[in-house]
């Protein structure tokens, strides 16, 4: 192999890792804050290790505007603030109108991808059992960063309004 | 008279088996007057020329993969100890050492070292990619991340050549293939097309994607710096053909109605079917005309299978399904045969019979059924050892013979 194709090949995965890296960054710092309301339960992923699975509780009000996910129109759930640390109230719609009349938009295709919250293998089942406590005393939420497209990412799974991962604070 | 050929059916040049073989053939050759000392030299030289250290390929790739795999477990253990962005650091780092590495040893051409280090390279990056999607908590569907792994490893991965690691490489293209079809299919059963257009759909990619891998296994550059990546390949495809027509066969097994039904994609399977026909020769180009037979044959029939199986409703039809494997692995054995593949002709030849006896299982239902069953399934399996070893190295030389 040539030496410029050989070095091309050998670096293009760590271009696409750093690209994927810079991307998921940027979305995070670029997105707008959202939380919401869990509940939810702990499986575990082979490749990627202990995850816990929820639910969003979306307490969806009146829709803006008749929205089927199976047809070729984008849906979006509006989103309007409330109070910060408090989830928004939320509306189906289309993304066209959402993205005109509400605080903030997420597109309803990306739902399915929130669901998992990865942790960290060596304090699995203390974070399994801190989550179940929490999720049945509704105090989990999921810290959304959502851009300007409806596009979002997941920034924290929240206990009491803390990350999961960091120390429980004395109730 | 010489027939040394490349590819599925190089028995005397397959890297695996093929010194002794040839060294006593040639002794035989000699010592009948066939050749004169003198070529028989040149073949040899010619043929040491072309052997490859295959254990410790099989070994260096034994220990690339466990050494991959042990990476992907320590992201899997989703290591919490530092931070985000240290542990990034750290994974491009380790990746930026790989890369050079990888790119040192191919530069010396030292074929063994590159092999191994492009193996773990590419169970690197997947390791890198789920840990990318453990730390910022990416929900994107598998196939995204299979997709973008397969694609951004393909260019580094053509400097493999061991047997192993090309094996384990087409594993991960064919089931990156595999999941994203499935994801694209998901989404045409929810979407209008529904189950059929999917179905269809999927018959046709089963068979248009089975072509594309055996062409690209003999593709010309491959074959001829990449061998053992070809041999492994074309081996490995063609298993998977015989594979997927005894999947076929559990069809009948089913109540196939409705839109499970296939219809225009058996055309369109029937035209890739005639188009592996067609092109057999230009990438086999030193089969004899009994392997070209055989194979097309099989392909043949396993669409005959699809079509009867998925074409049209009917009921439950297990010995049908049965009786059809039998034949398909029957083929698939003279196929091998003519090829002078006498080991995998003999493992088919155990399939048969292992095939036949689990039939009488599922055929009969009372015990004296069952008991006449499996006494003339055994005699019928005997006499089918027997033959095999009395028979079967006389008839592939004789369709050896007749393949010129």
């Amino acid at each position: 192999m040539p030496r410029k194709l050989l070095i091309a090949a050998v670096v293009l995965p760590l271009f696409v890792l750093g690209l994927g890296i810079v991307r998921a960054e940027l979305q995070l710092s670029n997105g707008r804050r959202w939380v919401f309301d869990v509940t939810g339960y702990d499986p575990r992923d082979l490749l990627r290790g202990h995850y816990l699975n929820y639910r969003i509780a979306l307490h969806e009000t009146k829709p803006l505007e008749r929205c089927d996910d199976d047809s070729s129109q984008r849906c979006c759930l509006c989103l309007q603030g409330v109070a910060s640390g408090v989830p928004p109230k939320v509306q189906r719609a289309s993304c066209e109108l959402a993205a005109k009349r509400c605080d903030g938009m997420l597109q309803t295709r990306y739902l399915s991808q929130l669901q998992r919250y990865y942790i960290p293998e060596a304090d699995a089942n203390k974070l399994t059992q801190r989550f179940q406590d929490a999720a049945r005393q509704q105090r989990t939420q999921l810290l959304l960063a959502i851009d300007k497209s409806g596009k979002p990412a997941v920034a924290a799974l929240l206990v009491d309004g803390q990350r999961i991962a960091s120390k429980p604070a004395a109730r | 008279m010489l027939r040394v050929g490349v590819g599925a059916g190089a028995r005397l040049t397959s890297p695996g088996y093929a010194p002794m073989n040839l060294e006593k053939k040639l002794a035989q050759w000699q010592e009948a007057g066939v050749i004169d000392a003198d070529t028989r030299a040149r073949i040899e030289g010619f043929e040491h020329g072309r052997q490859h250290p295959v254990l410790l390929y099989a070994l260096g790739g034994l220990g690339a993969l466990t050494l991959g795999t042990g990476i992907v477990s320590v992201v899997a253990a989703n290591w919490d100890a530092i931070g985000k962005l240290q542990k990034l650091a750290a994974d491009l780092l380790l990746g930026g050492a790989l890369a050079a590495a990888v790119y040192w040893s191919a530069r010396r051409e030292q074929a063994w070292l590159s092999d191994v280090l492009a193996a773990v390279y590419y169970a690197f990056v997947l390791a890198s990619i789920a840990l990318l999607g453990q730390v910022y908590q990416l929900g994107a569907p598998t196939y995204q991340a299979l997709l973008t792994w397969s694609l951004c490893t393909a260019p580094f991965m053509l400097l493999a050549r061991s047997p192993l690691v090309a094996a384990v490489w087409l594993c991960g293209l064919v089931g990156t293939q595999g999941v994203s079809i499935d994801a694209w299919l998901d989404t045409l059963r929810k979407g209008s097309g529904g189950n059929a257009l999917a179905n269809n759909l999927g018959a046709t990619l089963a068979f248009a994607s089975t072509l594309m891998w055996l062409w690209l296994s003999r593709a010309p550059w491959l074959v001829r710096e990449r061998p053992l990546v070809s041999d492994t390949w074309t081996r490995m495809l063609w298993g998977a053909v015989l594979a997927a027509g005894l999947a076929a066969g559990f069809l009948f097994y089913e109540h196939p109605s409705g839109s499970q039904l296939l219809s225009w994609s058996l055309g369109a399977c029937g035209v890739v079917v005639a188009a592996l026909h067609v092109s057999l020769p230009r990438l086999y180009p030193h089969w004899s005309a009994q392997a070209y037979a055989g194979h097309r044959l099989l392909v043949a029939c396993i669409w005959l299978l699809l079509a009867a199986a998925a074409g049209q409703s009917h009921g439950e039809a297990a010995w049908l399904g049965a009786i059809a494997q039998v034949v398909l692995l029957g083929i698939a054995a003279f196929s091998v045969l003519a090829l002078g593949q006498l080991r995998v002709f003999n493992l088919l030849t155990a399939a048969i019979a292992l095939r036949v006896l689990v039939m009488y299982f599922e055929v009969f239902g009372s015990m004296l059924d069952t008991g006449l069953g499996m006494i003339s399934g055994g005699i019928l399996t005997l006499l089918l050892a027997w033959l095999w070893k009395r028979k079967s190295p006389e008839l592939a030389q004789r369709l050896g013979r007749m393949g010129g």
